[in-house]
């Protein structure tokens, strides 16, 4: 496949996105709610960039974690109108997040100073990726999206304690903003309910039996900290080895030895 | 008996026929004429009056190809607001390459004053079934969903009824009059979301997720329900497809607009109905041929504004279209006019409006509403129409800055291009279109703290015109807040400080002595 990319030309091979397709090509597009393992989402809109198919006129803005790389496409992606568009969004971000370091130094990065509007003070700016990797990788799906519209949030089903969460902590690792965290009363409630001693690899299913004998104090546990140093990502990640599209192509180490069902 | 018929409120006269009376003269009733004809809960009316006469001719003598070219030709496009062609629709659908295909009406109807779809659901349900059985044969699929929000109880209730009739007399089953064909429907109802009448929404909540939209880049005719390729068309169009079948495709392209010869996104073909509803005589559903002028749809049919008031505006398309002034009445109304315009078809809502609206005050309301109705998965939607909103709520209070209308328009832009659907994509439409024709009363707002409508309370100041005042004392007498005194037969004056802004002093003077 040739598609121009800011004027450059190029190949590739295979289905990819255009914001896979760019980063191959060394470009930069920033973007939140994408990630390597995960089914693309397109919720932050970050990643927008304007394409033009072959034998088109005019140029589309579209979301470049979604859009499919096409015979001739051309791509811009840091336009006037696109770097435009990717401020606004950060400065609404910005407005929802005021208080948020993570999305304060996002913005200084965008040159938003302050917002000129209002919002609120929430951590949370629904990106998805804890919902989304409880339910593609972990399996879980013990947290879902409730509400909808500003008032929409992560919750438990009906925000009542779920039963369903393993206390990976999977979603806590993957929030970009440090919005989700942990209840160590789930911990708690983990050791005691179950019979035999489990361990959160035996929950995320990447182990048939489980022999640990630390019953979820996973900090003092030697096999997740050398899985830890091994891989440098959460297990959910290192043991799932269904990584999507090009960045299977070997971005993330990967080893032979799984050991996953 | 003369003096119980209808009295024509321009002419004086009596009218004899219902076809004589001025809002049903200019209208072409072709989808929903028949409901006054039949009975919807019997089948027998419906064949009697020439129902399933086009699916007889095509399942014996017409090949899907040929119904899917009758269908271009016929330049039917979409009638839930998008305007897509159904027959480019189709063929793709037909192309696509997996067996088990869908097809998919869209009757979850959720434009606030907006009731086209309930109309025909409720009063001719053989009219859709009877489309969507001659769609699911030319795009080859075996199943079919009818998608109606819960709160159209009758509509649900009819559209059971009938096909449980349909099944009985085999136009739905395994073999569809002898032909072999197989195909069914199951009536899905939606939970009142606004957002799941967007097609990728709609599929998600007919699979039992969250009714949230994803992108369409991989188009539903490919991937649709169940990652099928799924043909989803709106009431109304479905409505449409027997009579371009039994009546042919010349009769349907001998109204509207365009060409659709050579290109069928070149005109827009056949009628649609619109909702006219608003500060216009006669509120209803009105039938007109594409291409009728918003003056003829308002002043001739609709008879025009009430109370001798002036025309202001007209919505149309729904809480994300746009707002058209005065002149731009005598545009044609058809799909493309509309889009250039700044507004757009949508499902047929037309909202007029008169001199005492305020145009700022409007534009509020609706981003109020998208802003309710977003599903909050894609951040431009959920957070520009926030901020959108504020910066419109704070203009209606008198708080606007300069730079605010400017401001509205960045967001609006962003909004519009990076939105992950069409919800967000066409909510700005009501704000850049008020800024497009009406800027001089946001100005008014933001400089000048007037409301031109004179609905913004914390712009409306009322003070009494002495000159004008006979001292009749009945806005005293009217006023819950007593700030108005002065005695019999001398002028009156109003206590601005204990004024709560009601207007109830200026509805009930006679002598127009009060003014805001």
């Amino acid at each position: 496949m040739r598609y121009t990319i800011n004027g450059k030309k190029r190949t590739a091979r295979g289905k990819m996105t255009v914001l896979e397709a760019a980063r191959s090509a060394g470009i930069d597009i920033p973007s939140l709610c994408d990630n390597d393992y995960l089914e693309p989402y397109g919720a932050c809109r970050l990643c927008v960039v304007e394409v033009r198919e072959k034998g088109r006129k005019g140029w589309r803005v579209v979301a470049s974690c979604l859009y499919p790389l096409k015979e001739g496409l051309e791509i811009r992606t840091d336009s006037k109108l696109i770097l435009q568009h990717r401020k606004l969004l950060v400065e609404l971000m910005l407005a929802r997040c005021s208080g948020n370091r993570y999305v304060r130094r996002l913005a200084k990065r965008f040159g938003v100073k302050r917002p000129r509007f209002g919002g609120g003070d929430e951590d949370c700016i629904m990106c998805g990726l804890c919902v989304r990797v409880c339910s593609e990788i972990v399996g879980a799906a013990a947290i879902g999206f409730s509400s909808r519209g500003i008032s929409r949030k992560v919750e438990t089903p009906f925000g009542i304690d779920s039963s369903k969460c393993i206390a990976c902590g999977a979603c806590t690792y993957v929030c970009p903003t440090g919005a989700i965290n942990m209840e160590y009363e789930r911990v708690i409630e983990l050791r005691k309910n179950e019979k035999e001693h489990m361990c959160r690899y035996t929950l995320m299913g990447f182990l048939d039996e489980a022999v640990c004998m630390l019953n979820y104090e996973c900090a003092r546990c030697e096999v997740d900290q050398r899985m830890r140093d091994r891989f440098d990502t959460h297990p959910a990640f290192a043991m799932h080895g269904r990584l999507r599209g090009a960045a299977a192509a070997g971005r993330v180490k990967r080893t032979g030895k799984k050991g996953v069902k | 008996m003369k003096r119980l018929l209808y009295r024509d409120p321009v002419t004086k006269k009596r009218i004899v026929h219902e076809q004589e009376l001025p809002f049903l003269r200019k209208q072409q009733r072709v989808v929903f004429g028949d409901n006054t004809r039949i009975r919807p809960d019997d089948i027998t009316d419906y064949i009697a009056i020439g129902g399933y006469q086009a699916l007889r001719i095509v399942l014996e003598d017409w090949t899907p190809v040929k119904v899917i070219n009758a269908i271009i030709r016929s330049g039917l496009r979409g009638r839930g607001g998008g305007g897509f062609p159904t027959g480019i629709k189709w063929r793709s659908a037909r192309k696509a390459k997996q067996k088990e295909k869908y097809v998919i009406c869209n009757a979850d109807e959720g434009d606030p004053g907006a009731f086209m779809d309930r109309s025909i659901c409720e009063g001719n349900p053989h009219r859709i079934i009877e489309g969507m059985i001659i769609g699911a044969y030319a795009v080859g699929a075996e199943k079919g969903y009818i998608y109606v929000r819960k709160e159209y109880p009758l509509a649900v209730e009819t559209l059971s009824t009938a096909i449980s009739q349909a099944r009985d007399c085999g136009f739905l089953g395994g073999n569809i009059l002898g032909s072999g064909m197989m195909f069914d429907i199951t009536i899905s109802r939606g939970a009142g979301a606004f957002i799941c009448g967007e097609s990728t929404a709609l599929m998600a909540s007919l699979e039992g997720r969250v009714g949230e939209p994803r992108a369409k880049y991989i188009h539903t005719v490919e991937k649709g329900l169940y990652d099928r390729p799924t043909v989803l068309n709106n009431v109304e169009t479905w409505a449409n497809v027997p009579h371009i079948i039994s009546k042919g495709v010349e009769w349907f392209t001998s109204m509207g607009t365009g060409d659709v010869k050579s290109d069928p996104w070149g005109g827009s073909m056949g009628t649609k109905v619109f909702s006219l509803v608003g500060n216009v005589n006669n509120t209803g559903l009105v039938e007109v041929p594409m291409g009728m002028t918003l003056r003829e749809i308002i002043f001739d049919i609709g008879g025009g504004i009430p109370n001798g008031r002036k025309f202001k505006a007209v919505q149309t398309g729904g809480p994300s279209g746009g707002c058209l002034p005065e002149s731009m009445l005598d545009l044609p109304v058809d799909f493309d006019r509309l889009t250039e315009a700044g507004s757009m078809m949508g499902s047929g809502g037309m909202i007029v409006m008169d001199e005492n609206t305020c145009m700022v005050d409007m534009a509020r309301y609706f981003i109020d509403f998208l802003k309710d109705e977003s599903c909050g998965k894609c951040l431009p939607c959920r957070e520009g129409l926030r901020a959108i909103l504020e910066v419109l709520t704070r203009i209606t209070e008198g708080e606007g800055k300069r730079g605010d209308i400017k401001l509205l328009e960045e967001i609006s832009r962003t909004v519009a291009d990076t939105s992950l659907c069409a919800l967000g994509g066409s909510a700005p439409n009501p704000v850049l279109s008020t800024i497009r024709y009406f800027r001089d009363e946001y100005v008014a707002h933001i400089r000048d703290k007037s409301c031109p409508g004179g609905t913004c309370r914390a712009l409306v100041h009322y003070r009494v015109i002495p000159e004008a005042c006979t001292g009749c004392t009945a806005c005293a007498k009217v006023c819950p807040v007593d700030c108005i005194s002065g005695e019999k037969r001398a002028v009156h004056a109003i206590d601005e400080t204990r004024c709560v802004k009601c207007g109830a002093c200026y509805s009930v003077c006679r002598f127009n002595a009060i003014e805001r």
